[in-house]
C-alpha cells in the first residue's frame, strides 16, 4: 500500500474523495439544498412580478380569473400531493430495501406527472381555443365570454358561457331584457377588453372599475403572469419526470438500497419543491376573490 | 469507481430492515415513519378542501388574500418539514431554505414598497388600488 493510498469505506458506494458514507450523504443533500434555494428564487422573480400587477391592479385579477377553470385547478393540487406523498413513500422503500415498492411508488409518481400535464394541456388548448393569450394574442372569442347579471357580480356558481342565442334564452326565461343581462362597458374604465368592442360581441365587467384616464387594459397581463408562471412550472414538472424516470431505470437494476439511496432522496427533495411552488401558485391564480 | 456488479446482491434486503435496525447499522439519514408521511398526506388533503371551501365566503379582498395565503403557508410548511425530511435533517440545511425565504421576502417586499411609493404619480390614475388609501 503506498502512503497516497485513501482509506476506502466499506461502502463501496462511497466515492474516493469521501471518508465515509455519512459525508458523502451530507455532501449531497447539502449541494441539493442549495440548488433548490436558487430554484426558489427564480419562481420568486414570477411572483414578484404577479404581486407587483396585483397590487396595481387588484380589479383586472378578480375580472380576468373567472376564465381559470377552479375545478382543473383543484385537480391538480391534489394530483400533485398525491405524487409528492408517493414520492416521500419511495424515498423511504429506498432507505429500506423494499424494491417491488420502491419501483411501484416511483411509477406512480411519474404517472401522476403525466396526469398533471394532461390537465394542464387541457387547460392551455382551452385558452388557446378561446383566444385568451398574452399581450397582443389576447383576442378573446365569442365563446370566450361570461354572463353576468346585471348590478353585482354574482357567485362563480351562476356563472355561464354567453353566445347570443344564450342570452336570448335567458333574457326570455327570466322576463327580464337582454340588455339586462349584458353590463355596459365603462365608458372610462380600465379593464375590459384590449380593443373596443364589435358589435357582435357583448363584453362584460364584473366589478365596477375607477374610472381612471388610462386607456390601456391589463388583462392580457394578467394572462401574460399567467402563462409564464404555469408555463415555467410546467417546464419543471418535465425536468421533474425526467429525473424520475432516470430514478425509475435504476431501480429496476436494483441499484438502491439501504447502502445508497442518495439519488431517490434528492430527487424527492426536488419533485417536493415543484409540489411547493404549485401549491402557492394554486390559490394567487385560481381562487381570487 | 464503485463495483457495480455487486449491487443488486447487497442492495436487496434479505427482509425488510426497521428504521431502527437502519439507524443502528449506519447513521446515514432518517426514515419517515410510514404513518407520519400518511398523516401529512390527509392533512395536506384536507388543507387543500378548505382553501378551496373557503372561497364561498368573502372577508374582505385583504383578508381573503391572507387566509389563501396563510392556508397556503401551512401546507408548504408540512412539506418541507415532513415530505422532505427538514425536521430532521442537518441544522445547516434548514439555515439554507430559511435564508432562501429571507431573500424571497425581501425580494417581493422591498420591490413592493417602491412600486407603491411612486407608481400613483407616474401617470394619474395609472394604479387606483395603491393610490386609494381607504382601499
Amino acid at each position: 500500500m503506498s502512503s497516497t493510498d485513501h482509506h476506502h469505506s466499506d461502502n463501496p458506494h462511497v466515492a474516493h474523495h469521501f471518508e465515509n458514507m455519512t459525508q458523502q450523504f451530507d455532501s449531497g443533500k447539502l449541494g441539493m439544498w442549495l440548488f433548490l434555494a436558487t430554484e426558489l428564487l427564480l419562481f420568486a422573480g414570477l411572483f414578484c412580478a404577479y404581486a407587483i400587477y396585483r397590487a396595481m391592479h387588484p380589479e383586472v385579477f378578480l375580472y380576468a380569473h373567472v376564465y381559470l377553470d377552479t375545478t382543473m385547478g383543484a385537480i391538480n393540487t391534489v394530483v400533485l400531493i398525491l405524487s409528492s406523498f408517493t414520492m416521500a413513500w419511495a424515498v423511504r422503500n429506498a432507505q429500506l430495501g423494499q424494491q417491488k415498492a420502491l419501483i411501484v411508488n416511483l411509477s406512480i409518481t411519474l404517472v401522476l406527472a403525466f396526469a398533471f400535464l394532461g390537465i394542464k394541456a387541457v387547460e392551455y388548448k382551452e385558452k388557446i381555443d378561446k383566444g385568451l393569450l398574452w399581450g397582443t394574442l389576447y383576442q378573446p372569442k365569442q365563446e370566450a365570454q361570461i354572463v353576468m347579471p346585471a348590478g353585482e357580480a354574482a357567485p362563480e356558481a351562476e356563472i355561464a358561457m354567453a353566445t347570443a342565442e344564450m342570452i336570448a334564452e335567458m333574457a326570455e326565461a327570466t322576463n327580464m331584457g337582454e340588455e339586462q343581462w349584458i353590463m355596459k362597458v365603462a365608458a372610462t374604465g380600465p379593464t375590459g377588453l384590449s380593443r373596443l368592442p364589435d358589435t357582435d360581441r357583448k363584453p362584460l365587467l364584473l366589478a365596477q372599475p375607477k374610472t381612471y384616464e388610462h386607456p390601456d387594459a391589463y388583462v392580457p397581463s394578467f394572462f401574460g403572469i399567467y402563462f409564464a408562471m404555469t408555463g415555467l412550472h410546467a417546464i419543471h414538472v418535465i425536468a421533474g419526470m425526467i429525473v424520475i424516470a432516470w430514478l425509475l431505470l435504476k431501480s429496476i437494476k436494483g441499484h438502491f438500497g439501504p447502502k445508497y439511496y442518495t439519488p431517490v432522496d434528492c430527487g424527492g427533495l426536488y419533485w417536493h419543491v415543484v409540489d411547493l411552488i404549485w401549491i402557492f401558485l394554486f390559490p394567487l391564480l385560481y381562487l381570487i376573490h | 469507481m464503485a463495483s457495480n456488479s455487486n449491487t443488486i446482491e447487497q442492495n436487496q434486503a434479505i427482509r425488510p430492515l426497521s428504521a431502527g435496525e437502519i439507524l443502528q447499522k449506519e447513521e446515514i439519514g432518517h426514515v419517515a415513519p410510514f404513518w407520519v408521511l400518511l398523516v401529512v398526506f390527509i392533512a395536506l388533503l384536507v388543507l387543500t378542501a378548505l382553501t378551496v371551501g373557503i372561497t364561498i365566503f368573502d372577508f374582505g379582498y385583504t383578508m381573503n388574500l391572507v387566509l389563501a395565503l396563510s392556508i397556503a403557508t401551512v401546507k408548504a410548511l408540512l412539506v418541507v418539514l415532513f415530505f422532505m425530511h427538514l425536521a430532521y435533517d442537518k441544522p445547516f440545511n434548514i439555515l439554507i431554505f430559511i435564508a432562501s425565504l429571507v431573500f424571497i421576502a425581501l425580494f417581493i417586499l422591498v420591490t413592493l414598497l417602491d412600486v407603491a411609493q411612486y407608481q400613483p404619480t407616474v401617470i394619474p390614475g395609472y394604479a387606483p388600488a395603491l393610490a386609494d388609501p381607504t382601499q
